[in-house]
């Protein structure tokens, strides 16, 4: 099933021997495939639009990076995140990775041991706060890539890590076979239906993520609600009160863990390739501010839905912990 | 490529001839007016909200400046 995600599969000479790298083919059916020397070669290729193929590559650079201003660290002096995979199966018109790949394209680095290893050493200097699903839904390609179960391992195992995973995918069946930790934070970007389908393009709706939610915290699992990143529409208070509204009455009997909430904003690097990509894109052509290097809603327009939101919140998610980005 | 004419039907002849704009003022205009196109914004009907405000047509590079401060703030603030 998860082979029709990918029209075709690449794999690098030098992971072709790789556990992860056998364990994902079988996963797919044992497919046809094309050996490469470089993920590059296919993953930066001019006609990557044509359709989505599948690359299994090893990282040739670092595997943790620190995290940027524009994330939300949650209070978390050392936070970093893991480029695992690149790019994701949904396709959300204002999603930075737009702004960063050129195409379509999935690479999963199969050395995903290497990644441990460096975070390890990281760990022995001080407590680790990672994303792991950073330029990627790591949920949504579990059946093919499988590396929520091995975060979840990892995080389990190391005292020192706390992992967020985050997600808009509505599955419900991963959550009670994954070994639980208490540092191990499922983190859902809830948005309202409007957004969902006016923007963020195969990804499930409101009700599916909802459900998601209510599995990962009935297994055990931290969750933590995404209403970040809030998405400047005409009908903007309407539709963020009907969602908050909603998640509450539905998820009444979980325990949220904490809420992040946050306005658009992106590199300016990529939101000028964004432009261009997307020249009738409402979201990439808002004429954002550009301050210190990222594009951002004017105070005006920012301060407005921020604060709206965190009222909201004040009323519906009373004594749940609430972050915003800046 | 971003055809061309996606640009000239952005940008309404009728406001950039009523302002004194620099380049980096076209460009924010330029940008404001894209960004009103894609959101169905009516561009008209500003421009002649802003006539009948007196801040268009502007004459001076100082009164220009404050009409697209104006701009900006009825297209990209108003929702
Ligand atoms: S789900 Fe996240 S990573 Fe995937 S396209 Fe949307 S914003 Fe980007």
């Amino acid at each position: 099933m998860s082979h029709a995600l990918f029209d075709k599969v690449y794999v690098e000479k030098r992971a072709s021997k790789d556990t992860v790298t056998g364990r994902i083919l079988e996963r797919l059916g044992d497919p046809e495939r094309e050996y490469i020397d470089h993920y590059k070669d296919v993953f930066d290729a001019k006609d990557a639009y044509a359709g989505r193929s599948l690359i299994l590559a090893h990282n040739p650079g670092k595997r943790i990076y620190e995290g940027a201003p524009v994330c939300q660290s949650f209070g978390n002096k050392h936070f970093y995140y893991s480029p695992c995979v690149m790019n994701c199966i949904y396709d959300c018109e204002y999603c930075f990775l737009k702004g960063m790949y050129p195409g379509k394209n999935i690479c999963i680095f199969t050395d995903i041991e290497e990644t441990f290893a460096e975070l390890e050493k990281i760990e022995k200097k001080h407590d680790a706060y990672v994303c792991a699903s950073y330029n990627t839904d790591l949920v949504a390609l579990e059946d093919v890539a499988g590396y929520v179960e091995k975060w979840c391992e990892k995080t389990a195992a190391d005292e020192r890590l706390t992992t967020e995973i985050r997600t808009k995918c509505s599955r419900t069946d991963i959550y009670e076979k994954l070994p639980v930790s208490e540092r191990l934070i499922f983190a859902f970007t809830v948005s309202p239906d409007e957004i969902a389908k006016g923007y963020e393009k195969g990804t499930p709706n409101a009700a599916g993520r909802l459900k998601a939610v209510k599995a990962a915290a009935a297994a055990g699992f931290p969750v933590r609600l995404c209403f970040d990143p809030m998405i400047y529409v005409r009908n903007w208070r309407e539709i963020y009160t009907e969602m908050v509204r909603r998640a509450s009455e539905e998820l009444r009997p979980v325990n949220v863990r904490d809420i992040s909430i946050g306005t658009f904003r992106i590199s300016d690097q990529y939101l000028k390739n964004m432009r261009k990509k997307y020249p009738d894109s409402q979201i990439a052509q808002y004429p954002y501010i550009i301050d210190k290097g990222y594009g951002r809603y004017p105070d005006k327009v920012a301060d407005a839905m921020e604060d709206y939101m965190k009222e909201l919140l004040d009323s519906f998610f009373k004594d749940v912990p609430v972050f915003c980005w800046r | 490529m971003i055809p061309g004419a996606f640009y000239s039907k952005c940008i309404p002849g009728a406001l950039e001839n009523e302002m004194i704009l620099t380049e980096a003022m076209k460009n924010n205009l330029r940008q404001i007016c894209i960004y009103a196109h894609t959101a169905g914004i009516d561009l008209e009907i500003m421009r002649q909200d802003l006539e009948k405000k007196g801040t268009l047509p502007a004459r001076d590079k100082e009164s220009s400046k404050k009409a697209l401060t104006e701009i900006y703030d009825y297209v990209a603030c108003s929702f």
